[in-house]
C-alpha cells in the first residue's frame, strides 16, 4: 500500500513535469503578472499532488488545467466582487473574425512576434480569453473547457468566438502599427 | 451565418452530421468560407506564435513543496493511526515510574527532603506502631545510652511508623535533661546528601531545619536523624553514643 501510494506520487510527478510549461504558461498569461502566476501554478500543482488519488485518468493535462482555471477564476471573481464580464455575450451579437478583404496576409501573422500575440491575448477580457488560452494554445475540447470554467459548452462557443474576434481585432492593431495593413482596412471590424 | 458553428467546425467540435452540413453551406457561401479560413488562420498563428512557458525554478520549488506534503502527510498518517499507543505507552510510564517511587524508595536522601521527611515533631494522627526489629534495637540503643549517660537519662515517650512520599519512615520521640528530641529512621537509605560533616567526626552529617539543629548518620542498612533545640556537638555526641551501642 506504502509503496503503492510512492508509485503513485511518483507518477504524477512525471506527467506533472511534462505539462508543467503549460500549466505555468496559462497561469501567465490568465493573470499577467510573472508573480501571481507562479503563485497561482505552484498552488495548482500542490493541490494537484494532494488530489491525484481522485484522478480519473483521462487527460492529465486537462486536469491540470482544470485546477489552474479554476483557481485563477475563484481568485479573480474574489478580487473583483463587482460587474462581470458577460454583458458582450449578453448583447448576442456576432460578428465575423474578418472577411477575406479586411484579413491581413497570412504572411503578416507568420511574421509577428510571440510577444505581440501574449499583448493582443492580454487585451481580451479574462473569460473569453481563458476559453482562447485553453482551445487554441492548449488544445483543450469544449466538454474539458467547459468543466475547467464551469459553464456549459454553449457557453464556450460563444466565448471563444468572441474571443478569437477581439483577439483578432487586437492584432490588427498590432499588423497597422507595423504597417503591414491600412488602417482603413479595419473600419468594419468593429466589435 | 451561424459564426459559432464554424469556430466549432474549425475546432473539430462537431459531430459529422453538422460538419457535412455546415461544409455544404460554405460551398454555397464564399463569404462563409473566408471566415472559416480566418478563424484557421488566426488558430495556426496563435498556436505558432504562443509557445509553452518554461520555469525550471518554480518546477524544483514545487518537488519541494510536494516532499514536504509527503512527510507531511506521512506524519499525520502515523499520528492518527498510533495515538493511542502512544498515549497508552505514556500513560505506562507514569504509571509504572509512580509505583517504582512508591515501592522502592531511594537509597538515599537529599538535605531538601529532609526537611519535608520530617515535617513536624509531634506524633501523627494517622501514626502506626514501628516494626518490632527496629524498636527492639532503639529501645536496647537507648538503654545502653541512658547507662553510658546516667545524669542525663533518655527517655523514649512516643513511637510511630508511617510513610512520607512512598518512603517508610520510624519517628521516635524522645527527651532527656536538655529537653525534647526526635529520632527519625529511614529504613534503607545508605546515605544523605548535601549535609555538613560534623568536625573531628566523618561519620555523622549535620544540618538545620528552622530554629533545630540536626545530625544524621547511616547504620544498619538505615539512615537515622536526630532532631532537637541544642548545639549541634551535643546532638553529634548523643548520636555517637546510640550508634556505639551496636
Amino acid at each position: 500500500m506504502l509503496f503503492g501510494k510512492r508509485n503513485a506520487k511518483d507518477a504524477f510527478e512525471r506527467q506533472a513535469e511534462k505539462v508543467f510549461p503549460s500549466v505555468f504558461g496559462t497561469a501567465l498569461r490568465l493573470t499577467r503578472s510573472k508573480e501571481e502566476a507562479e503563485d497561482l501554478a505552484m498552488e495548482a500543482m500542490v493541490r494537484a499532488y494532494e488530489a491525484y488519488e481522485r484522478f480519473d485518468g483521462s487527460n492529465f493535462k486537462a486536469w491540470l488545467l482544470r485546477i489552474v482555471t479554476n483557481l485563477y477564476i475563484n481568485r479573480y471573481r474574489q478580487r473583483q466582487r463587482g460587474p462581470q464580464l458577460t454583458s458582450l455575450e449578453d448583447d448576442a451579437i456576432y460578428e465575423p473574425v474578418g472577411s477575406e478583404a479586411e484579413i491581413p496576409d497570412r504572411m503578416l501573422f507568420d511574421e509577428a512576434l510571440g510577444a505581440e500575440v501574449e499583448e493582443a491575448l492580454a487585451r481580451v477580457p479574462v473569460d473569453f480569453r481563458v476559453a482562447v488560452v485553453l482551445s487554441d494554445i492548449e488544445g483543450l475540447s469544449y466538454q474539458e473547457i467547459a468543466e475547467a470554467t464551469d459553464v456549459p459548452i454553449g457557453t464556450v462557443r460563444s466565448r471563444l468566438a468572441r474571443g478569437r474576434a477581439m483577439l483578432r481585432k487586437a492584432l490588427q492593431g498590432f499588423a497597422i502599427h507595423q504597417g503591414y495593413i491600412k488602417e482603413t482596412d479595419t473600419t468594419n471590424d468593429e466589435l | 451565418m451561424n459564426y459559432e458553428l464554424l469556430h466549432a467546425l474549425a475546432d473539430n467540435q462537431l459531430d459529422a452530421e453538422t460538419a457535412d452540413r455546415v461544409r455544404n453551406e460554405m460551398r454555397q457561401d464564399s463569404e462563409m468560407a473566408s471566415e472559416f479560413q480566418a478563424i484557421l488562420d488566426l488558430k495556426k498563428f496563435v498556436q505558432t506564435h504562443a509557445v509553452p512557458v518554461a520555469n525550471d525554478a518554480l518546477w524544483v520549488s514545487c518537488q519541494g513543496r510536494f516532499r514536504e506534503q509527503a512527510r507531511a502527510k506521512r506524519v499525520d498518517s502515523f499520528v492518527g493511526r498510533y495515538a493511542w499507543a502512544m498515549s497508552a505507552t505514556v500513560l505506562g510510564f507514569i504509571v509504572v515510574g509512580g509505583l517504582m517511587q512508591r515501592n522502592s524508595p531511594a537509597g538515599n536522601v537529599e538535605s531538601a527532603d529532609i526537611a519535608r521527611i520530617m515535617m513536624t515533631m509531634e506524633p501523627s494522627v494517622k501514626a502506626e506502631a514501628p516494626s518490632p526489629v527496629l524498636k527492639r534495637w532503639v529501645q536496647g540503643a537507648f538503654a545502653l545510652a541512658q547507662e553510658s549517660a546516667a545524669s542525663n537519662k533518655l527517655v523514649v515517650r512516643y513511637a510511630e511508623a508511617f510513610t512520607v512520599e512512598g518512603r517508610p519512615i520510624e519517628r521516635y520521640f524522645l527527651r532527656d535533661g536538655a529537653g525534647k528530641l526526635v529520632l527519625v529512621v529511614l529504613p534503607g537509605v545508605k546515605s544523605f546528601n548535601g549535609l555538613e560533616t560534623v568536625p573531628g567526626n566523618s561519620s555523622v552529617a549535620t544540618g538545620q531545619m528552622g530554629k533545630s539543629n540536626f545530625v544524621a548518620w547511616n547504620n544498619h542498612g538505615a539512615g537515622f536523624v536526630l532532631i532537637g533545640d541544642r548545639k549541634t556537638a551535643d546532638l553529634a555526641v548523643l548520636a555517637e553514643r546510640l550508634d556505639s551501642t551496636n
